[in-house]
């Protein structure tokens, strides 16, 4: 497979970029750009047609992923043509020639020989730093020969370092015997935590064994506190009885005691001090009622001199309202004189107002001048209206005039604006030709596109070669159809390839009779040898002899000129006897050969019947080939009129199916041109019928008609403005007449107004005139006079009305005070004669001075009178008490059983021996009880009455001892049966030990994943290691012997060849042989060196590849850098010399390397191809393609 | 009407397995999560005013020696004895095999042990309830003892209490094995069975049912855990509810990731199965066994560094989970995308890829390979070194490749 065109129509900095790799039998391709070209994006290119996008590529700066597309044309070794386009995706990425039909992804595959990507990269792709890191780790690792192979075929470098990496992750995990390591550590830890669970365990077996010595314990326990249960009741017994001992002897004399003291009567613990009391109560009793009848007689001698002068106080109430009478007569007589006083000044103010107004009357007339309520409402009502009906009536006619001259004026104005025509149509075309706007800038886009096509086209044209012509001629040109240019094609190969056949068959068949020739010749030199013709040739000779000789001898008849010839023949110096002699001698000696020589005579034969087939065959393959000729020539004539006819030169087959291609883009692209005209004339047609419609609007609406060569927008403007202008002046129009009307219909409202107001003033004149005449003003008189006239007959009458109020209040006052003087004299005449010639008030002072002091002589009478009462009752009381005492000691007296209640206190006294007793005999029976308890007093008695009281403290002390011996035991098992329940109890049942296996487990996860990473990474170094020393095994003889002679090339001859060696521990490492034959290890070598043996390993692995399988491409680059010319030459012809059986693609961007390649390699080998850097020429466009041919320059595949 | 609880294999104290930690864990929450669940069980029953607990078989693991657990089973069983609620129990296999289950002073008038001689029946008179049983004697009991159970009492509500296998193949192993139609035979109105611990109701017609156990403890006792609350009515027509019980869940998201280009787009698909798995949990934190599989590009990305994937997704987990998530493994499975199925390697990649096919079909290479590794192999935990949690070789080999070809090519890929 090889590609025949690379098509980097979206990708990188490329766009429609077209690189044509056909050229050359498989071809070495040198790519030259300079920096910054995109000559590692063309790289990364390739891979990714053949195998897919990279997800996540960073080739999309100019592309966006979708639109990313990179297409080729590859040709198998076959020649078949496989035209695909490869797009970002994960699905359908892969497309035909047509960026539309879809692929299948395996016959792309089938193209690649199913290599996969991996290894199309690590073996066809080579660029110098991995040169170098790989001349570099050879050297670094020795010469291993197992890891060179390996590294060379895979495209690794760092397989050594990868190698190591591997055994130090898997040490970094694990090392038997470490302790550091992650999984050493994690193994240690999961022990700790196995044994950390164990210890926290409480074993069933530790438990059993302590809850038996619990319950023994218990046991124990229960039967110590049972003896102490029985033991310590005993002692009680004992010591009680002990305890009664003295009780019971001291109850014994008590007993006798109350005996001997016989019948006494028991008195109450309370009889003496009621004795007491009731002695003390009776001589407080006498004593009282002696005090209160002394003082009785002392209250009775008091009221007996007590007088209350009754008449007095029966007129007790005449005499108060006498005292409250005095206090008015008192007042009424001093305020008198200032009363007449304010009277008449009063008066004379009213005169003096009086005067004001009319002089001519005196005070007493005035009251005809009184105006009563309603007048002054009248009156101050008219005043308050005339200001409101004379402003109303000003207003109205103001109002009226001016609406009456802002209609006069509007009409005016109004007569003056004329009226407009419509602007409906005007706005409809208007409306049309705007959205023309867009027609208009969708034309200039066509018109621009198609300007471009044209361009574009007529380049096409001009590049299409082998045709001239225009574009609609090309267009109508009947060009054959691929299907026939493959047929062509077909025949001319085949024929071709007929041609070529007999040829071979030819020389094949020439050599062959050249070999039968010499063999013959062989024969030949190797003896005569005689056949059956010449035996024939020398028996008719002989036969020949005999008859000229019977002619002469037998006949007589010589034939003279015959003889002559046979002598001649035979026998030139002799007679004819001696020539037929000889004829005879011949004739016997070849048959004798005959018989002699017969197997060589056969093979002989058989060499030349072999010849004569061979000629025959000769001459057939001759005739065919003429007729393959002639077949050739029809068929190239064929080809040629095929062409001719359309006016075509036709260069071959192949060429003209790119032609096709080219002239097919042109003829679809002159559809294109053809389309956008009519999207042109479409444009155009719309746009003047918009002009039309809109400038026909503008006339009819007054303004004037458009130029021919106005545009369409400033016919849109100028219908802006008309339509505006119009537009406005139909407003100012309707602003008018609306006012107009508005006003007309204020306006009869108005005149009404002013009329009704006018009518009220003149209402109001009448009614005024009529207010204010009866005050003495002149009709015409102004409000403000009548109101000044109105106050002062206000103040007049006001101080008419005061005076007339003081003059009564004088009166009152001497009314008053004769009732006064005449009740005072009712009074002292009847209760006191001797007041009577006093004047009233003084006399009526005195009568009340007496009234009061016969009052209070009543009121005291009264109190000596209820003293008295009081006594007399208290008295009764202290009688009663007395009384009673004395039953009270009668009482007791009869209880002591004695006559004299003088006697009670010996009584008591004896009394109160006898009950000491008794009590004390109580005390004892009581503590006796408690100790005789549950048993009766009596009968404990009893009982201690039989103990030896000697005894008993013996038998208490050993109890005791007994008693304190159990106590000890029961405590100490008490205490430990405590500690263990306590302990059995308090027993954490917290899962610390299952959480330790839970740990445990977590760390056998970690483990188990660890463990199962240095499994995968001790197994990948292993497998690592085994399947290098297999590839080894396995490539080592073709690989090196590829190698080496490529290596002695790429040297220079520096190196004769290249040979496995062993090393010191046996291991088979790469060597170089110098011509001398001295070998040389890599670590001798210089770096140049071990570049070159590097790169001749990874040119052997390409070439044992190519051996078995399709040719890949070789993707070369800059991998020069560092050689110098005589190694760069001797590479590049290396590469040239493989580039005849795979394609190979050389990218660099030193024109020197172009420089060297074209100097020294041949034309039908080398191509080379430059890709243009960005920005080096303005007129370029980016990635434009040129290609070089040796010799001769011209222009790549079109650059779209 | 009344209602009673059957559980059974509470496996009290045993751990919950194969939880590595990391940082972001919640390992707070597996703390005593078999205790928590029979906790639960407890509350339940309180909450519940269940007449009587039927347990049928495993509370204790068989090699648990720390009688802390079996103090603790005590206490909660007095718990439900001053809740007045009846307990039956029967030994399993591994309660048969631990000595604590004949220490362990349970609640005498509360909390009754069949006996391990012959079956036994024990009547509840008052709720005309007969429940029959009988424990294991030995840790492997392989007779059939559903043979020798009584027959039904007649008007009584029969409960069978038994811990058995059934007729069921699996990783249980085979105790006590009887025929369904045999427990059916015996026309009981429940059979309350323990020993396997994925939850079941054995047939339609009758009510025969396993519980399951109360808290799952690896990733293959996934799913909620819990017992099953009865309710029985007056015409002893029953109603069968289950209940969770279960602190922490496992759960395993599959993930298909066929197709996805970069080991972030697995990641996201991991994410959303993820958030799946925990509204499944219902707020219970919860182990995860992603195992992601699928023809995808990001294979060898995903193949060649396990572990970094791993603590990717773990960090990723911690994120979206609010502490709820522990990544028990994260299996991949995932195979590799050819551009085109016969695309083959050539050169040394062919030999390397050529060479591992080899291996994975050559039994004797195996062995080789793994007697490469005794130096690990010896020290590790007996768990790792037998059983189903052993190492596997085949897995690790299914990674080299991926490993192998990731590190040879990414360093020299002109990119």
């Amino acid at each position: 497979m090889k590609i025949a065109r690379l098509e980097l129509r979206a990708f990188g900095p490329f766009t429609g970029q077209i690189l044509d790799l056909d050229a050359g039998e498989q071809g070495l391709h040198l790519i030259h750009g300079p920096n910054e070209a995109g000559k590692s994006s063309a790289l990364r290119a390739i891979t990714q047609l053949l195998y897919g996008f990279d997800p996540r590529t960073r080739d999309n700066f100019l592309h966006s992923y979708p639109s990313m597309r990179i297409g080729a044309a590859l040709r198998n070794v076959t020649g078949e043509l496989l035209e695909c386009v490869r797009r970002k995706g994960t699905k359908n990425d892969l497309r035909g020639g047509d960026d539309d039909t879809v692929l299948d992804p395996r016959m792309l595959a089938q193209w690649l020989g199913g290599l996969d990507r991996e290894t199309f990269e690590g073996m066809f792709g080579i660029d110098h730093p991995r040169l170098v890191e790989g001349g570099r780790q050879i050297v670094l690792g020795k010469g291993n020969l197992g890891q060179i192979l390996f590294a060379a075929g895979a495209g690794v470098v760092e397989l050594r370092i990868l190698e190591n990496a591997l055994k130090a992750e898997a040490e970094a995990l694990f090392a038997p015997r470490a302790s550091t390591r992650k999984i050493n550590k994690s193994i240690a830890q999961w022990k700790q935590a196995c044994k950390e669970s164990r210890d926290a365990e409480l074993p069933s077996a530790e438990w059993e064994r302590r809850d038996k010595i619990l319950r023994q314990t218990r046991q124990q326990l229960a039967d110590v506190d049972a003896r102490l249960n029985a033991a310590r009741p005993e002692r009680a017994r004992l010591e009680r009885m002990h305890q009664a001992m003295a009780l019971v002897a001291r109850r014994k004399r008590l007993v006798a005691a109350s005996v001997e003291l016989g019948n006494i009567p028991a008195l109450r613990d309370t009889f003496t001090e009621q004795r007491l009391a009731a002695v003390a109560r009776r001589s407080t009793s006498d004593r009282t009622a002696r005090d209160l009848e002394k003082a009785l007689i002392e209250l009775d001698t008091q009221i007996a001199r007590l007088q209350v002068p009754e008449s007095l106080l029966a007129r007790g109430a005449s005499i108060e309202q006498l005292q409250t009478d005095l206090g008015s007569y008192r007042k009424g007589q001093h305020d008198l004189p200032a009363l007449i006083a304010r009277r008449e000044q009063l008066e004379v103010d009213a005169r003096s107002i009086l005067a004001q107004m009319r002089p001519d009357l005196e005070l007493s007339g005035a009251a005809a001048l009184r105006f009563d309520k309603r007048q002054t409402a009248e009156l101050q009502n008219l005043a308050i209206l005339y200001g409101k009906f004379a402003t109303q009536a000003e207003q109205s006619q103001s109002q009226l005039e001016q609406r009456s001259e802002r209609l006069r004026r509007a009409v005016e104005r109004l007569g003056k604006i004329k009226p407009s025509p419509a602007t409906g149509p005007l706005e409809a075309a208007l409306r049309r030709a705007r959205a023309l706007a867009s027609v208009e800038s969708e034309r200039a886009a066509i018109s621009a596109e198609l300007a471009r096509l044209q361009a574009q086209t007529l380049a096409g044209l001009a590049r299409l070669g082998q045709w001239t012509g225009d574009l609609d001629s090309l267009e109508r040109l009947n060009v054959p159809a691929a299907e026939t240019v493959e047929r062509h094609e077909g025949e001319l190969q085949a024929a071709q390839r007929r041609l070529y056949d007999l040829d071979g068959q030819l020389a094949k068949a020439e050599t062959r009779q050249a070999d039968l020739d010499r063999e013959i010749e062989q024969l030949r030199l190797e003896g005569d040898v005689p056949d059956e013709t010449e035996l024939a040739k020398g028996r008719r000779r002989r036969d020949e002899g005999w008859r000229l000789v019977r002619a002469r001898w037998v006949d007589g008849a010589p034939e003279i000129p015959r003889e002559a010839a046979f002598v001649t023949d035979f026998a030139p110096a002799g007679s004819l006897a001696d020539a037929y002699e000889k004829s005879l001698r011949i004739a016997d000696e070849v048959a004798d050969r005959l018989r002699r020589e017969a197997d060589r005579v056969a093979a002989r034969a058989g060499l030349v019947a072999q010849r004569q087939a061979i000629r025959a065959e000769l001459d057939k393959l001759v005739e065919l080939r003429r007729q393959a000729q002639e077949r050739s020539a029809d068929v190239v004539s064929n080809w040629l009129a095929l062409w001719q006819a359309l006016g075509i030169d036709p260069l071959g087959p192949r060429e003209m199916r790119v032609w096709l291609v080219r002239q097919q883009s042109l003829v679809h692209e002159a559809g294109a041109i053809r389309k956008q005209q009519s999207l042109l004339a479409a444009c155009d047609e719309r746009i003047v019928a918009g002009r039309r419609e809109l400038d026909q609007a503008l006339q009819d609406v007054g303004e004037t008609a458009g130029a021919e060569h106005e545009s369409l927008s400033s016919l849109i403007d100028r219908a802006d403005r008309a339509s505006e202008r119009l537009k406005s002046i139909a407003m100012e129009r309707a602003a008018l007449e609306s006012e107009i009307a508005a006003i007309e219909l204020e306006l009869p409202g108005d005149r009404l107004r002013a009329e009704r107001s006018r009518a009220a003033l003149d209402d109001w004149s009448s009614r005024w005139r009529a207010a204010v005449v009866p005050l003495g003003l002149p009709p015409d008189a102004t409000p403000e006079q009548a109101n000044e006239v109105v106050a002062m007959l206000g103040q007049l009458f006001d101080k008419l009305k005061e005076a007339d109020g003081f003059k009564e209040r004088i009166e009152g006052i001497g009314r008053e005070a004769r009732m006064f003087a005449a009740d005072v004299q009712t009074q002292v005449v009847s209760l006191a004669p001797d007041l009577e010639p006093l004047p009233p008030d003084q006399a009526a002072e005195a009568l009340v001075g007496r009234y009061r002091r016969a009052a209070t002589e009543q009121g005291r009478h009264e109190t000596i009178k209820k003293q008295r009462e009081k006594l007399v009752e208290q008295l009764e009381q202290a009688r009663r008490e007395l009384t009673e005492v004395e039953g009270v000691l009668d009482a007791l007296c009869q209880e002591a059983g004695c006559d004299d209640p003088a006697n009670l206190a010996a009584v008591e006294q004896a009394s109160q021996v006898a009950r000491d007793l008794r009590n004390e005999l109580g005390h004892q029976n009581d503590a006796l009880g408690v100790l005789a308890a549950p048993a009766s007093v009596e009968d404990f008695v009893a009982e201690i009455e039989l103990v030896d009281p000697d005894q008993l403290p013996g038998q208490i002390e050993g109890l005791t001892t007994k008693i304190r011996a159990l106590e000890e035991e029961s405590k100490m098992m008490s205490d430990i049966v405590a500690v263990e329940s306590k302990a059995q109890h308090d027993i954490d049942t917290s899962t610390a030990a299952g959480e330790a296996a839970e740990r445990a487990q977590s760390l056998v996860a970690e483990i188990a994943s660890d463990a199962e990473e240095f499994v995968r990474l001790r197994l990948a170094s292993t497998i690592l290691r085994e399947a290098i020393e297999r590839y080894r095994k396995k490539n080592q003889g073709p690989v090196l012997g590829w190698a080496s002679s490529l290596f002695a090339e790429l040297t220079a001859g520096s190196f004769h060849s290249l040979r496995a060696d062993y090393d010191d521990d046996g291991e088979a490492v790469l060597v170089g042989v110098r011509p001398d034959g001295q070998t040389v290890a890599v670590d001798g070598m210089s770096e140049g060196t071990a570049d070159q043996l590097y790169l001749a390993l990874r040119l052997a692995c390409v070439e044992n590849f190519l051996t078995e399988k399709e040719p890949v491409p070789l993707i070369v680059d800059d991998i020069l850098i560092n050689f110098d010319d005589e190694r760069s030459i001797a590479t590049l012809k290396v590469l040239a010399e493989l580039s005849k059986r795979t394609q190979v693609i050389f990218f660099t961007h030193h024109q020197h390397l172009v420089d060297l390649a074209e100097r020294h390699l041949d034309g039908e080998t080398l191509f080379v191809h430059r890709l243009q850097g960005r920005g080096t020429d303005d007129t370029t466009e980016l990635g434009k393609g040129e290609s070089q041919r040796k010799g001769r320059r011209y222009e790549d595949a079109g650059t779209r | 009407m009344f209602k009673f609880i059957h559980a059974a294999d509470l496996h009290l104290d045993s751990p919950l397995r194969k939880l590595e930690r990391y940082d972001g864990a919640p390992v707070e929450d597996i703390r005593g999560a078999t205790r928590r669940a029979l906790a639960n069980l407890v509350q339940l029953a309180i909450d519940e005013e269940v007449a009587f607990v039927l347990i049928a078989g495993d509370v204790y693991d068989g090699n648990t020696r720390d009688f802390k657990t079996g103090l603790y089973f005590a206490s909660e069983m007095s718990r439900l004895a001053d809740a007045g609620i009846l307990v039956f129990l029967i030994s399993g296999n591994h309660d048969a095999e631990n000595r604590m289950t004949r220490l362990v002073e349970l609640p005498k008038e509360m909390v009754y042990r069949f006996r391990s001689k012959k079956p036994e029946t024990r009547h509840i008179e008052d709720l005309g309830v007969s429940i029959h049983g009988q424990s294991f004697a030995t840790p492997a009991v392989n007779e059939n003892l559903a043979e020798a159970y009584p027959r039904a009492v007649a008007g009584h509500y029969n409960v069978g209490l038994l811990h058995t296998c059934v007729d069921q193949e699996g990783t249980h192993p085979r105790y006590a094995p009887c025929s369904l139609d045999e427990l059916r035979s015996k026309e009981y109105e429940y059979w309350a069975l323990g020993h396997i611990h994925k939850r079941e109701r054995l047939c339609s017609d009758a009510q025969i049912h396993f519980s399951g156990n109360t808290q799952g403890r690896h990733i293959n006792e996934e799913g909620a855990k819990g017992c099953l609350l009865v309710s029985v009515d007056d015409f002893q027509r029953t109603e069968v509810r289950f209940e969770p019980l279960d602190v922490f869940r496992w759960h395993r998201a599959n993930v298909d990731a066929t197709d996805a280009q970069t080991e972030h787009d697995v990641l996201e698909r991991v994410l959303v199965s993820l958030g799946e798995s925990l509204s499944l949990a219902e707020g219970r934190p919860v182990a995860l066994r992603v195992n992601v599989s699928g023809s995808c590009r990001a294979h060898r990305e995903l193949a060649s560094q396990p572990l970094r994937w791993k603590s990717e997704l773990r960090a990723a987990a911690r994120n979206i989970g609010a502490g709820q998530i522990w990544i028990e493994q994260a299996e991949i499975q995932t195979t590799p995308e050819r551009d085109f199925e016969d695309a083959a390697f050539a050169g040394p990649l062919g030999e390397l890829a050529e060479y591992i096919a080899e291996l994975r079909d050559d039994p004797n290479t195996l062995a080789w390979l793994h007697d490469q590794l005794t130096d690990l192999t010896s020290v590790l935990p007996a768990e790792l070194r037998e059983g189903e949690s052993k190492l596997n070789l085949a897995t690790a080999l299914a990674h080299v490749q991926p490993l192998l070809l990731s590190r040879l090519l990414t360093r020299t890929t002109p990119r």
